[in-house]
């Protein structure tokens, strides 16, 4: 029972952090109409951002320690957000017509961001020593505070995500942008403004995602790669394009994975969620909550 | 005239082939041989890539399909026993057959799906030959594949020992893909695939069975994928899990569309040369990813024909200027 309430715990914590990544390819999907290969890559950036301002350089020294964890964080978000905007505004639009083309210039995106990541910081793993140290006990579940820290966080930040669409005029921007873009345009709404909005959004929540769990496990160039394939099993589990199906989505990929890793092995967990995600689409085309196109 | 044409482009491939035989006996650096041979073979898989984007879908798992007909190949030849010459074709076959079971139920949908299923595909694939360690060996993958028996053609034999020898049996593979290849762009289903992206329902409502295509260009390539892959251990002697990942298909992705996936003859300009490229840019190490993705992102976005279309631009260039300038 303990290592099952153990699994619970660690299944909250992976799924939550899958989502933070899937919502913005959801996102970006939703309102460009790209499968962005490259997001990963900014998910990496997150990480490499934190340790950069931490570890490499003592930029924050004078600060408390979790006060200068949080302005890192937010420093890597913004520029990760820039990085971008600039890469949606002057490389994927110009191709936006032909879908195709656009997937496969996001590789070519992901080839330079994970290269360039190499090139500048090397191939060798990096740690980020927490400012969130020692354990939690609840009940018969124990809990190291940085995860505790990294849970509270992702759900500050998909709290924030779903008031900015919900609640303001830009995120209702966003999704009548989602729905019709050409009518969008017609009722003066500026599709450029808004997908450079999307993007900077998305790939914030990457950033996010990176610079939470990467100083939990480690940083290196290619560990964009995973999040992202789980991410997309996620967004494809819950409809493309549906908010609220990719945070479920989140949910099944992630719980699936911690409890198959627990019970069945490590070696087995990716391979599940995979079939699952197969056997879905096989099932329904379209996802839980999708719809056709 | 449409005769003398036929002839003369006989004639002109005649001799294309015949000098090709010949390239052993002029190029004794078997470092070159080898960057032929593996441009003649990657040629065979960005070939496959090319007909299913033709069809508006982007397949993302052609390495996979090259990893599963190298390994059947590879296991039946090392714990069977069974001679190259059985597993070749058999590598073919169990790749297509795996493509139609996989295309039937993930072509029906246009878009992000196919692309996704494909990805998710190569990470399965992945994963099965790292876990089965009796039949796929794990992660250090198969050892020990052994080389191609020896044919006898009359008086002379094949021993399989040099790499002429595997530069000779790469070129008839390559020549028959090409003639497939060819063949299929002259049917009526590459007109329909061709139809594809921008008319699907209309090609449908005009009682086109599109799926039945569909498949059929995409068993196609990974048919040749698994010839390719079967080629590849047996070559190597050797294949691993990390032969054949999501970056390889990335790369056969790239130099499909770099050399242009409008022509036959795009794809292998464009894996000859970013396979040359990447030769010569060697001792940049880490860097050389970096260029070769920033090569494909500018081909994209500045010259979407790809490569192949560079000489159509630059005439089209000229009889602009031509007309403005009486």
């Amino acid at each position: 029972m303990d290592v099952f309430l153990q699994t619970l715990a660690n299944g909250v914590l992976s799924s939550l952090s899958l989502i933070l990544v899937a919502i913005g390819l959801c996102l970006i999907f939703g309102i460009l109409h790209i499968i962005n290969f490259s997001h990963g890559e900014f998910y990496m950036l997150g990480g490499f951002g934190v340790w950069w301002f931490l570890e490499a350089n003592q930029f924050l020294a004078g600060i408390p320690v979790i006060g200068s964890y949080i302005i890192a964080v937010l420093i890597t978000m913004v520029i990760v957000s820039i990085i971008g905007i600039i890469t949606e505004k002057y490389i994927l639009r110009p191709v936006r017509e032909t879908h195709v083309t656009l997937m496969i210039i996001s590789l070519g995106v992901m080839l330079v961001l994970q290269s360039g990541a190499l090139v500048s910081f090397g191939p060798v793993d990096k740690a980020v020593s927490s400012p969130f140290r020692g354990l939690i006990n609840l009940g018969p579940i124990v809990f190291s505070n940085e995860r505790l820290a990294a849970m509270i966080s992702c759900i500050i930040f998909i709290i924030i995500l779903y008031v900015i669409m919900y609640r303001t005029r830009v995120g209702k921007a966003m999704r009548a942008v989602a729905q019709d873009n050409e009518a969008a345009q017609v009722q003066g709404i500026r599709t450029g403004k808004i997908f450079s909005i999307a993007m900077g959004i998305s790939c914030g929540l990457a950033a996010a995602g990176g610079a939470l769990i990467g100083p939990i496990y480690y940083i290196n160039p290619y560990i964009g790669m995973e999040p992202i394939l789980k991410a997309f099993a996620a967004v494809i589990l819950g409809g493309l394009g549906s908010l609220p199906g990719a945070i479920i989505g989140g949910f099944i990929i992630g719980f699936t994975e911690t409890f198959v890793a627990t019970y069945v092995g490590v070696h087995f967990a990716l391979l599940v969620v995979f079939l699952i995600m197969i056997g879905v689409l096989i099932a329904k085309p379209t996802g839980l909550f999708g719809h056709e196109e | 005239m449409k005769n003398n044409d036929f002839y003369i482009r006989g004639i002109f491939i005649t001799i294309l082939v015949l000098l090709g035989l010949l390239l052993p006996l002029v190029i004794k650096d078997f470092y070159i041989l080898h960057i032929i041979i593996a441009i003649m073979i990657w040629s065979m898989l960005t070939l496959g890539i090319r007909l299913v984007l033709t069809a508006g879908h982007l397949n993302v798992a052609q390495a996979s399909f090259m990893g599963i007909g190298a390994y059947a190949s590879g296991a039946l030849a090392l714990k069977l026993g069974w001679s190259f010459w059985v597993c070749l074709p058999l590598a073919g076959i169990v790749s297509a057959i795996l493509a139609v079971v996989i295309g039937i139920p993930t072509l029906r949908i246009k878009g992000a799906y196919f692309v996704i299923i494909t990805l998710g595909l190569s990470e399965v694939c992945r994963r099965i030959w790292m876990m089965w360690y009796d039949v796929f060996g794990g992660p250090q993958g198969l050892l020990g594949i052994p080389t191609p028996d020896p044919i006898k053609v009359g008086g002379l034999s094949i021993m399989f020992n040099s790499k002429i020898d595997y530069f000779y049996l790469s070129f008839v593979l390559f020549l028959l893909t090409i003639f497939v290849m060819w063949r299929f762009e002259k049917s009526r289903a590459f007109l329909i695939l061709k139809s594809l992206p921008q008319a699907d329902l209309l090609s449908e409502c005009s009682g086109v069975n599109i799926m039945k295509y569909k498949v059929v260009a995409f068993a196609l390539g990974a048919f040749f994928a698994g010839l390719a892959g079967s080629f590849w251990a047996h070559y190597y002697t050797y294949c691993s899990p990390w032969d054949f990942t999501l970056h390889a298909s990335f790369y056969m992705l790239m130099y499909a569309v770099v050399g242009g996936t409008g022509t036959i003859l795009g794809p292998l300009l464009g894996t000859a040369f970013m396979l040359s490229l990447e030769e010569i840019l060697r001792p940049f190490k880490e860097f050389v990813p970096l260029i070769l993705g920033a090569i494909l992102i500018s081909v994209l976005l500045f010259i979407p024909g790809g490569l192949i279309s560079i000489p159509d631009r630059m005439r089209e260039a000229v009889t602009a200027i031509k007309r403005r300038v009486p």
